[in-house]
């Protein structure tokens, strides 16, 4: 039994219809609240939902030998796993926002509000500007508004929320889209398994 | 009492068959100090998994780490003069936990050979890391790869110096995507980007990858690690041995044959090691080493 890792929401409900598509369906998405697992013996697979910033944390332990995970948690976390796929789902973009017409003139330490703190820290010490970074756990947008911070880093999809609240994306640090990820010991003893799995996901994506 | 190995726990016999086996081998315990200079640490930091160090002042100024690590003191201080060294150790080392918030004392089990080493002694360390692993009569894997491999290819394909760092770091996570993009950005040709993600990617049961990664051999670099790869895993059990380029050390240490050890049912590898020549060559010592170090907390499952 391959135990995958999926994460709750939005994301979690697409990784499941694209697994269904792809041979491996497992039950009803709205049965899990009920059943915190779902199992098909067949393909071979029992799949759990979890928060998505743990869906790496399961994985990086063994607990799950495979999950599906934004980029976004990986580059923040840098969990040492094996990203095997680039799922094309979920698509969006890490970028630095703020006030529409904001300009750093480089003057004073900036104040950079984010869920995203290691993200945020590499970035602005990859552009050798000081910052002090605070963070967040939601509605992140509302710390410019309050001038609880001058930016935010957050992701960002279709970017309403920032233009009905008079912000911008300023910069854009990286896209973002969900990742098939293995726990390297899982992988070693169960390659055929997992690189099958591999394969009928990126022959699912790749038919879409 | 009858029998005095009755009263060791199943943590303490591992260690004790490792000793035997190392023993057996010629190899000879070697004890090390348990603190070394902090600037010698920050002069080999690429060598070490992490940068941090529990650091103090020691009682004349001079600013000391707890050792995270053996290997480097042993190439210091025991490396060098006539023939070869074969030691082993048992000793704690000093590093953050995996969570890195915290330091933890780890509990570390490790073999080096040094000095003028050749075929035998690679295949000799090399097999002792496989019966190392092989003795806890759990299900195990151990994964070879030879730096030699992908450094040859990424010569080959005129790879910019500084470039590298990106692509190695999608090999070690075998992420294909990633290293489309770091291949574009490194302006390789398509079939040159697509070479290198075949040869990268390859993994699986020895015998059947090298016979792959031969045919994707393109200079002599290549063809020797590929070869060092064969002779180094004869004899050994062809279903429990893989070869996986995932596998990688810093260059500026590693030279030749690298390895990993697995466990089934665990979750991080058990035994890591390889060649690091280019380590005694930094530290002005003559001839070549190899070892590799077990994690006892993760091999006994503490």
């Amino acid at each position: 039994m391959l135990n995958i890792a999926l994460p709750k929401g939005r994301l979690g409900e697409k990784v499941h219809g694209l697994l269904s598509g792809a041979g491996y369906a497992a039950g009803d998405l709205s049965e899990i609240g009920r059943k915190l697992v779902l199992e098909n013996e067949e393909a071979g697979i029992r799949l759990f939902l979890v928060k998505p910033s743990d869906v790496a944390i399961y994985v990086e332990h063994g607990a799950a030998n495979v999950g599906i995970v934004g980029k976004d948690i990986l580059e923040e976390d840098r969990p040492d796993v094996y990203e095997l796929l680039d799922l094309g789902l979920g698509k969006c973009r890490m970028c630095v926002a703020g006030p529409k017409d904001f300009v750093d003139d480089g003057c004073k330490t900036l104040r950079v509000a984010s869920k995203f703190t290691n993200i945020a820290s590499r970035y602005y010490a990859s552009l050798g500007r000081e910052v002090d970074i605070i963070k967040l756990n939601g509605s992140i947008e509302l710390a410019p508004l309050l001038g609880l911070s001058d930016l935010i880093v957050d992701i960002v999809e279709t970017g309403s929320t920032l233009r009905e609240n008079n912000l911008a994306v300023l910069e854009e640090i990286m896209p973002v889209s969900a990742r098939l990820i293995a726990n390297k010991v899982s992988f070693q003893f169960r390659s055929d398994e997992i690189g099958r799995l591999r394969d009928r996901l990126a022959e699912a994506v790749a038919a879409k | 009492m009858n029998n005095l190995l009755d009263i060791l726990s199943p943590d303490e016999l591992t260690v004790l068959k490792l000793r035997g086996l190392f023993e057996e081998k010629g190899y000879r315990r070697y004890r090390s100090a348990r603190f070394e200079e902090y600037r010698f640490y920050l002069e080999n930091q690429s060598f070490l998994s992490c940068d941090k160090l529990i650091s103090f002042s020691d009682l004349d100024g001079r600013l000391m780490a707890l050792k995270p690590d053996v290997t480097l003191s042993i190439v210091k201080n025991a490396a060098g003069g006539e023939g070869l060294k074969k030691l082993y150790y048992i000793e704690n080392v000093y590093r953050p936990n995996s969570t890195n918030r915290n330091f933890a004392e780890i509990s570390q089990m490790g073999l080096e050979c040094l000095g003028g080493i050749g075929r035998r002694e690679i295949s000799e360390v090399l097999r002792l890391a496989y019966e190392s692993i092989k003795l806890t009569e759990s299900p195990f894997r151990l994964a070879i790869s030879h730096v030699g491999y992908i450094a040859g290819l990424l010569r080959n394909l005129r790879v910019p110096f500084q470039r590298r760092a990106a692509i190695y770091e999608c090999i070690a996570s075998k992420n294909p995507h990633g290293l489309r993009l770091a291949a574009s950005e490194a302006g390789l040709s398509q079939s040159g980007a697509e070479l290198l993600e075949r040869a990268a990617m390859l993994s699986g049961a020895a015998s059947a990858v090298l016979k792959e990664a031969a045919s994707l051999v393109k200079n002599s670099e290549m063809e020797r690690a590929v070869n060092q790869m064969a002779q180094a895993i004869e004899g050994l059990d062809d279903e429990r041995v893989l070869v996986d380029f995932s596998i990688r050390g810093d260059e500026d240490y590693y030279s030749g044959l690298m390895f990993a050890g697995y466990l089934e049912g665990k979750s991080r590898l058990v035994l890591f090691g390889g060649q690091y020549d280019n380590m005694m060559k930094k530290m002005n010592r003559e001839g070549g080493a190899i070892g590799f170090a077990i994690y006892l907390d993760e091999l006994c499952g503490r």
